[in-house]
């Protein structure tokens, strides 16, 4: 009886330590798992806009593609610092391949560099300079995705 | 004799006729001698390369040096769970490529997985789904392969443990996984959706990875596309069944956009687990096959 009381106590005392450390974890900052995926979310829910005019949904707007495409650049960039070491698993499913870990310097690069494109896209003006400026963007998103995620489902 | 051991002669008689057995049913079986050789429409045979991707597995290692990374001159890695290959030199090389090879030894790899030697090769090499190709249409893409200019660029040995007893093993497999019918056009189709399920289950090889496959490694046809385990393991492969239905894709013109652009046009999970190969030689086939393929794709329920 003593002993179960003990181990009791042992377990509320750890449990309560847990549950400090899980706060102050929380309080260093989100989880970047979490952090990126949204990031990559609102990176692709900008591209799809400008994609529209590529599409030929939607007539060319160059307010539009500079609005969004300084989206993608900022929240492509803001992933640069959402990848840390140890961050494979989060509270949401990660679709990182361990490339990214293994390979930070390479998944930085791609970042930059699809961001550098994205940047070229905002300061297009006219329709003709649009269409190979926009593919550079989206082959620097096809490009990183072939080696640096899996798949879905 | 005591009954131990009478059981264990039997146990090894038994072993010994199962190797034997195995062996004279891992023989590969003779393949095609000859065959009838015309011109060969070359414009045809690059829209197969395209539609087979053959570059994607055929392709030079990164940097490799006096290569051209358009020529399927071979050597880049290949990983699957067996080991690694290095997809040989499909350029007409006399010494290094395949500029030596009657028609009826490209005719035996592509359809029977069989090499001029006459050893089998891996299912990596997805003839498992080559092999519903038209005579016709591999002369053709034959043609176009002798069209290109030759590279040099020896193959290296795949890197898979026991190599040759291996090879031999596969023909075991073979005996199990090449006994499904494939593709049989359906007459009361269209022309388009005929052509597209042509390109899907023959030199598409879509089936490879989007098809389960039994503990075997075999694919099930009647899930046919249903999605499935990543052949090298990379997490879950989309089903292709309902892409319209379900609203992935808003009608059968805009599958076709998506096929031939792929995320470069904001479509998503066109990229990862080697879909970003294929989606790129999809974009270079005619708009028409395109189109005949998404026509097919959506029709799948
Ligand atoms: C340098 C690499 C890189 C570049 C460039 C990149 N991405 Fe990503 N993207 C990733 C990785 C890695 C993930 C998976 C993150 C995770 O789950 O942990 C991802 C995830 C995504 C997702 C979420 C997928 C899902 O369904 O959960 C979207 C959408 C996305 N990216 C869109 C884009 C678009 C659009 C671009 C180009 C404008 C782009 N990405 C550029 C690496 C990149
Ligand atoms: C998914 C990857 C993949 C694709 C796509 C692919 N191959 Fe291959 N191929 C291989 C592998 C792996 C081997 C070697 C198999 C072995 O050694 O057992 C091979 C071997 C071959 C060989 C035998 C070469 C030799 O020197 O023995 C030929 C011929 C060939 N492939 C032609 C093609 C053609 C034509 C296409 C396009 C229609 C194609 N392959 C597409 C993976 C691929
Ligand atoms: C090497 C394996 C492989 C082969 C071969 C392959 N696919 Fe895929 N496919 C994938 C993977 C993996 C994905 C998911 C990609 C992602 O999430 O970025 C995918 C995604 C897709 C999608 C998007 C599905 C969705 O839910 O939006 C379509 C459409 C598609 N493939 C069609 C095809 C067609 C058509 C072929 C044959 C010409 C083919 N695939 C051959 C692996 C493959």
């Amino acid at each position: 009886m003593k002993k179960s009381k003990g181990t009791i106590l042992a377990a509320a005392i750890s449990a309560i330590a847990l549950g400090v450390a899980g706060a102050v974890s929380a309080a260093a900052g989100p989880d970047p798992v979490k952090a990126r995926n949204d990031a990559m979310e609102d990176v692709g829910r900008a591209f799809k806009k400008i994609a529209a005019i590529a599409k030929k949904q939607a007539k060319f707007d160059a307010a539009v593609v500079k609005t969004n495409s300084e989206i993608v650049a900022a929240k492509l960039t803001a992933c640069l610092t959402l990848f840390p070491p140890g961050s494979e698993t989060g509270s949401v499913k990660s679709l990182a391949k361990p490339e990214c870990f293994s390979d930070a310097a390479g998944l930085a690069a791609g970042l930059k560099a699809s961001a550098a494109a994205a940047e070229g896209l905002s300061k297009v003006t006219d329709e003709a300079a649009f269409l190979p400026a926009f593919k550079a963007a989206g082959d620097s998103c096809k490009g990183c995705h072939d080696k640096y995620r899996v798949p879905k489902k | 004799m005591s009954i131990g051991k009478a059981a264990a002669a039997t146990g090894g008689l038994l072993l010994a006729a199962g190797v034997v057995a195995a062996w004279i049913l891992s023989a590969p079986s003779p393949g095609v001698t000859a065959v009838p050789e015309g011109k060969a429409d070359l414009a045809n045979g690059e829209t197969l390369y395209h539609a087979g991707s053959c570059l994607a597995c055929h392709r030079p290692a990164d940097g490799a040096a006096m290569t051209e990374p358009a020529l399927p001159s071979g050597g880049a890695p290949f990983k699957t769970p067996v080991g690694t290959f290095f997809p040989q030199n499909l350029t007409p090389d006399p010494e290094t490529g395949i500029g030596r090879w009657s028609a009826a030894d490209f005719v035996n790899a592509m359809t029977r997985g069989l090499s001029p030697a006459g050893t089998h090769y891996f299912p990596a090499f997805p003839y498992t789904s080559y092999r519903f190709v038209r005579t016709e249409d591999l002369l053709d893409l034959r043609g176009y392969l002798r069209s290109l200019p030759p590279v040099r660029s020896a193959a290296r040995k795949a890197d898979v443990p026991l190599l040759g007893i291996a090879r031999r093993g596969v023909g075991l497999w073979k005996r199990l996984a090449l006994r499904e019918g494939g593709f049989r056009p359906d007459p009361a189709r269209g022309p388009a959706w005929n052509r597209g399920a042509y390109l899907v289950n023959g030199p598409g090889h879509c089936a490879e990875c989007h098809t389960p496959r039994n503990l075997l490694m075999v694919m099930q046809p009647a899930r046919g596309f249903a999605g499935a385990k990543h052949p090298a393991g990379e997490g879950q492969v989309p089903s292709l069944r309902g892409l319209v239905a379900r609203g992935k894709y808003k009608d059968v013109a805009d599958l076709a956009l998506a096929l031939q652009n792929g995320e470069t046009f904001g479509y998503e999970h066109l990229s990862s687990g080697g879909m970003a190969a294929i989606q790129t030689n999809l974009g270079l086939l005619p708009e028409s096959d395109a189109g005949a393929i998404a026509e097919y794709l959506a029709s799948l329920q």
